[in-house]
């Protein structure tokens, strides 16, 4: 491995649409997915990542480099991560909250987790249906009653608009 | 869309949840049963307490925690995230906290002085003083529903305390907002009643106790001056508290060890 042999190791991703992407091995084990195909020796070839596409996975991998080029310094990661999210929409985080997910990044989980948090803080109900894509299965009544319920956490939403 | 694997991925959902605000969180039970279910969820609410006691916000607690004969204060904590150093010294100056309701704190800092509070609003308005009544009966028996609430302290609520307890009857004082006053009154019930334990469950605006004999105590103030005793089903095996609870989605009792 790059440590031992003292020159850096090239890993090859593939993405679920067939993109390819080479990272430093030392970057691409901050997932702990990609560490044990390495310590198991799958990482021969190309490592197929099934659940990411390449959109993402660019994404993901810019990520990758720009934080551990970070010396071990919480505050500057943590100043990278806000800066590297600051421009992304909701489908966007979306797409790299599942991708961290699958890669077991959990630094990266827990920064676009608490991102998409935030943005849908202050989102209606209406909003987080469509982003989500849920169907409202409550019957008018129910969800009547349950607004009632919870009328004081209806004050202060963004209406109804997108984004 | 992509999201949607979020949303059918229980565990990435729950992490999600837990990192919103209380105010949010209880908003989005409206989003679908799923969500509700999720939410309401005694372990979800476990770790979403837990989570926000690290991060040293404070959430409003469900469940009151003094039973009789503890004296304990209980530490009463805002709903309001970004709650001002202000308010919080003002819910200390109201003392100990009771069943909140419609959004609403019923408070009490002394055995007559009681206060209806809205940490929304941060707004409170004193209730006139109560009558005094015998050290058995502390405050953690008293019953606060309130019903209609808005955002103003000029909702239609009602605070329920026991003052005596004799043979079949209980004597309680009750204040109404809509009329500005307490009133006593004698409720009677079809056989004794033992010592009522718990503060009461409100659900529909009718008041349940739990009795140490095994039954709930249940007063409907629509329904006269009359207390009915419900026994309890023996579950076998039941060896830890008995609970009641209000179900927030259909209004119903529920009952559990």
């Amino acid at each position: 491995m790059a440590a031992e042999t003292g020159t850096p190791t090239t890993l090859t991703l593939k993405s679920n649409d067939d993109e390819l992407f080479s990272v430093a091995e030392s970057a691409a084990i901050l997932s702990v997915t990609i560490r044990n195909m390495v310590e198991d020796g799958c990482a021969g070839g190309v490592i197929p990542l099934d659940n990411v596409d390449g959109k993402t996975l660019a994404s993901v991998i810019t990520y990758m480099n720009g934080i551990s080029a970070i010396p071990a310094d919480e505050e500057k990661k943590k100043s990278y991560r806000d800066k590297f999210l600051s421009d992304k929409d909701f489908e966007t985080l979306a797409d790299m909250v599942l991708a961290a997910n699958y890669l077991n990044m959990s630094c990266l989980m827990d920064a676009v987790s608490a991102k998409i948090a935030q943005v849908m803080e202050k989102k209606s109900v209406g909003w987080v249906r469509r982003k989500f894509g849920i169907e409202n299965d409550y019957t008018p009544e129910e969800e009547a009653a349950v607004k009632e319920e919870h009328k004081w956490t209806f004050e202060g939403v963004e209406t109804d608009d997108d984004n | 869309m992509k999201a949607e694997r979020i949303e059918s991925n229980d565990d990435l959902l729950t992490e999600l949840l837990l990192l919103l605000p209380p105010k949010s969180v209880f908003r989005f039970m409206s989003v679908s049963k799923r969500w509700n279910n999720i939410i309401k969820n005694p372990y979800f609410l476990k770790n979403y307490t837990i989570k926000r006691r690290r991060r040293g916000v404070h959430m409003l607690a469900f469940i009151q925690r003094t039973f009789i004969r503890c004296k304990k204060q209980i530490q009463v904590v805002p709903i309001c995230v970004n709650i001002s150093d202000n308010i919080k010294g003002m819910i200390g100056r109201f003392g100990r906290f009771f069943n909140p309701s419609g959004g609403l704190i019923l408070c009490s800092s002394g055995p007559t002085t009681y206060t209806v509070f809205n940490p929304a609003t941060a707004r409170w308005a004193p209730l006139p003083p109560a009558s005094p009544r015998n050290e058995e009966f502390y405050s953690s028996l008293d019953g606060f529903s309130c019903v209609g609430n808005t955002d103003e302290l000029t909702p239609n609520y009602t605070v329920v305390r026991v003052c005596h307890r004799v043979e079949n009857t209980i004597i309680i004082e009750t204040f109404s907002s809509t009329t500005g006053e307490w009133a006593l009154s004698t409720l009677t019930a079809a056989r004794t009643v033992e010592r009522l334990y718990t503060p009461p469950v409100v659900a529909g605006g009718v008041f349940h106790w739990l009795v140490t004999d095994r039954s709930v105590a249940v007063y409907d103030r629509d329904g006269g001056n009359h207390l009915r005793l419900i026994q309890l089903p023996i579950i076998p095996d039941f060896f830890t508290y008995i609970i009641i609870a209000r179900s927030p989605q259909d209004n119903m009792l529920w009952f559990g060890t």
